[in-house]
């Protein structure tokens, strides 16, 4: 119960942090400390889905927020900075990079179809069938999670060209175009076809989530004045 | 391959979307004609849908069912009705028309193509989706696209173009600008529109996952649970469970309708859209509210819809007249149609009220309507916003002179929009008003003042677009000449006139998916009257409902009467 509180604070924090961030780092690091949130609130609810989804998500966190990092690296590479101020305009300039940006990004907010979806889903699902008022606190965090990134996405990427991008600046090279490849087909795999995932957590979740209902169980009736779980 | 139409219908959008990724920016034809044949792929699959629809059988026809999770209950269920079978139709209508209607586009035209098919493909999806999970994946999917199209494509309004000077441009990057309301910047439409929306989608989410947890059955399917869950009478917080779930839901989906309220994210947003987003975003995307409140909140919860509905009817007095002084108001050629659009969705929501055949009928037979009538309107609005770069009223004027194509297309499209008799307008206003006299006749007194509203509004804009003197800035512009501009037009144009002289094949389709509803809804004696708990059947209801609906549909539409004397149930 007070891990979970810690989990949504964690989430609301993180991601309103995230939200006025000029540095793209910085808002990556406020945007994971959102993002354990939720894992943290998965792992607590105590059920089943919510064991599943934590676990996706901590793989899930794998690709997209590692992905966010790379595309974080590419950008200091080129301009010695993360900064908001050194962008803007840029996918004029690097049509690619800017693209598996999005893609990747889009993995992190949980749009429908990448695997970041199937993650949140299943902690919501959790932390609903637990209590509903923890669902209802995190689903919170999914709408700024939107915020935050598409609104540094349109401020970086879109609009007139900034005045500190130079016009030299190259496109992904191949060994960059590789990460990121190879990381957006994960995000994609997961997102439309995640069976074979769930499927290899399953047996091991329910053992746990076995165990953990038996002891709640045998510890219930050890207090029979019974305060609740 | 009849049986697989969903499937095209669907996939053939998202397979167009994946193409374009591959193909370069530096062959903006070849962008083009990917993006147009994927679309063509989809419509024609759709108008066999809608051919192939057998309103006789009923019920949920070309049904689709893929396992994706087994754990869960989830699975890909698709399946139409004689409701979504018009609202597909629509849908991809609107996208092919669309695509056209932006053809000019040259700032990256490959990426908004990506994003309008994706937007297209996931409206359709919700339109076609039998499971709870995959309704909240594709209208949580249609949502995100819309900052992209707003953020990139979109344009200004007038009042945020005069203050980007280097001061102004500095306040663009904090966070106050994105949440000032009177900014009215591209960025600023953009975000309260997600925002709003996602944040009321989660809502609605809440009461999908509350359904999901007390029905008990592990199943996110409609059709199971409609039959088998049973979420009545559960006190939760000092009222029943069912109640909650309701009100999560429907407002949850109203927002995207709009219902009053929740209205205001929605003419900033037109604004600020490029054409076809406007067109698609009005047209269908509205719509998926609707939909989704008679799949979600009828389907599965029908004694509480009985018991909530009059919220409906009071709130959408509110959206008619609301909107339809706005609309007069306006000054933005775009905000009065978006206000339009948000005051006629109110006779949407007053034909859903009444709860029965005929104002049902005519809600769904509206949406369609409504989505090529609006889709003409924004088409012109955005043709006349590309060729003299304003949307101010007063600045224009006098343009019929330049393009006498358009200012004729504009006045079927406003005689659309009105409901005047030969569009498919008509029908469906007249069938909400004679359908909901009996329950409410304050509610269609004000839907009467609203359609004066509405033609209040649009002659005044029309006055002011084509009319009276022209303004020499505005020398340069010229009519639509290419058949690839005048095709949109022309194909939403014969549509609804088409449908407005023919409606019987509509009417029996959509009748065939309302009948068992609102038998469904009706039929059940309210639980305070029977002292027994839900559930209670009362026959007497059924034969005093069927028997006056043939009586006023043969007042109504004289020629489809036979057939709905055969169906009623």
């Amino acid at each position: 119960m007070v891990v979970v509180g810690l989990g949504l604070c964690a989430i609301l924090y993180g991601a309103w942090m995230a939200l006025v961030q000029a540095d793209f780092r910085r808002l990556l690091a406020y945007s994971s400390v959102s993002h354990l949130g939720f894992v943290v609130v998965g792992l607590f609810a105590l059920n089943f889905q919510g064991l599943q989804g934590s676990l996706l998500t901590m793989i899930n966190l794998g690709f997209s927020t590692a992905g966010l990092f790379f595309i974080a690296g590419f950008l200091y590479a080129r301009q010695q900075t993360t900064e908001l101020s050194a962008f803007g305009g840029m996918a004029k300039q690097v049509p690619l990079l800017a693209t598996f940006f999005l893609i990747i990004g889009l993995a992190s907010i949980g749009l429908p179809g990448t695997n970041g979806f199937v993650g949140e889903f299943l902690i919501l699902l959790g932390a609903f069938k637990a209590k509903w008022w923890f669902g209802a606190v995190a689903v919170l965090g999914v709408i700024f999670g939107a915020a935050y990134f598409l609104w540094y996405y349109e401020r970086s990427m879109f609009g007139p060209l900034g005045a500190a991008v130079k016009g030299t600046m190259s496109d992904l090279q191949p060994r960059e175009k590789i990460i990121v490849v190879s990381l957006s087909v994960m995000i994609l795999w997961i997102g439309l076809y995640p069976s074979p995932f769930l499927r290899i957590m399953n047996g091991s979740i329910q053992a746990l989530v076995d165990r953990v209902q038996q002891e709640t169980k045998v510890s219930l009736q050890d207090n029979r004045a019974g305060r609740g779980y | 391959m009849g049986e697989y139409a969903l499937l095209y219908i669907l996939f053939a959008p998202f397979a167009g979307a994946l193409a374009l990724i591959f193909i370069s920016n530096r062959q903006p034809l070849l962008v083009r004609s990917v993006a147009a044949s994927a679309a063509f792929v989809s419509l024609l699959a759709s108008l066999y849908l809608f051919y192939a629809y057998d309103p006789v059988k009923g019920g949920f026809q070309f049904v689709q069912k893929c396992e994706w999770s087994k754990q869960l209950g989830i699975s890909l269920h698709l399946g139409v009705d004689g409701i979504g079978t018009p609202l597909v139709l629509a849908s991809s209508i609107l996208l092919f028309a669309g695509i056209f209607v932006s053809w000019h586009i040259k700032d990256r035209a490959k990426e908004f193509y990506i994003w309008l098919l994706i937007l297209a493909a996931a409206t359709i999806g919700v339109f076609m989706s039998l499971d709870l999970f995959f309704l909240y994946f594709f209208y949580e999917m249609s949502v995100i696209p819309m900052y992209l199209l707003l953020g990139m494509w979109g344009s200004h309004t007038k009042k945020y173009l005069e203050m980007t000077d280097s001061e102004g441009l500095k306040q663009r990057d904090s966070v106050g600008f994105i949440l000032n309301f009177g900014s009215n910047s591209k960025e600023y439409a953009a975000m309260k529109l997600v925002l709003f929306l996602s944040a009321f989608a989660v809502a609605a989410l809440m009461g999908i996952l509350l359904i999901y947890k007390y029905s008990g059955l592990n199943t996110f399917d409609i059709l199971v649970l409609r039959e088998q869950a049973n979420l009545m009478n559960i006190p939760v917080l000092g009222t029943t469970l069912d109640r909650i779930i309701w009100v999560l839901v429907f407002f949850g989906f109203a927002s995207i309708a709009p219902l009053w309220p929740l209205h205001s994210w929605s003419p900033v947003g037109h604004a600020a859209a490029p054409a076809a987003t406007s067109m698609l975003h009005a047209g269908v995307l509205m719509k998926l509210g609707h939909f989704s409140i008679i799949r979600v909140a009828f389907e599965i919860l029908p004694e509480t819809t009985r018991e909530l509905m009059p919220i409906a009817a009071v709130l959408c007095m509110f959206s008619i007249v609301y909107g339809g002084f706005v609309a007069f108001y306006a000054k933005d050629t775009k905000y009065v149609i978006g206000y339009s659009s948000s005051s006629h969705m109110g006779y949407v929501f007053l034909g859903m009220a009444a709860l029965n055949y005929i104002s049902l009928s005519g809600a769904v037979i509206y949406m369609f309507a409504h989505a090529m009538a609006t889709g003409m309107l924004f088409a012109m609005a955005g043709w006349v916003y590309d060729q003299t770069h304003t949307r101010d009223i007063p600045s224009l004027g006098g343009l019929s002179n330049k393009m006498p194509f358009i200012s004729v297309c504009f006045v079927v499209g406003c005689m659309a929009s009105i409901g005047m008799p030969g569009t498919v307008n008509f029908i469906a206003e007249i069938m909400i008003i004679v359908g909901s006299w009996d329950k409410y006749p304050l509610q269609v007194v004000v839907a009467m003042l609203g359609i004066v509203l509405t033609l209040a509004y649009l002659f005044k804009m029309m006055r002011g677009l084509f009319y009276g003197p022209m303004n020499q800035k505005y020398s340069h512009a010229h009519d639509a000449i290419s058949a690839v501009d005048r095709l949109p037009l022309l194909i939403m144009i014969s549509i609804s006139i088409g449908f407005g002289i023919f409606p019987m094949r509509l009417y029996d389709v959509v009748r065939s998916g309302v009948d068992p509803l609102v038998a469904r809804i009706t039929r059940v004696v309210p639980v305070a009257q029977t002292h027994e708990g839900s559930g209670v059947r009362s026959e007497l209801i059924i034969p005093g409902a069927t028997s006056t609906v043939p009586v006023v549909a043969s007042k109504l539409l004289p020629l489809s009467s036979q057939v709905s004397r055969g169906e009623g149930k």
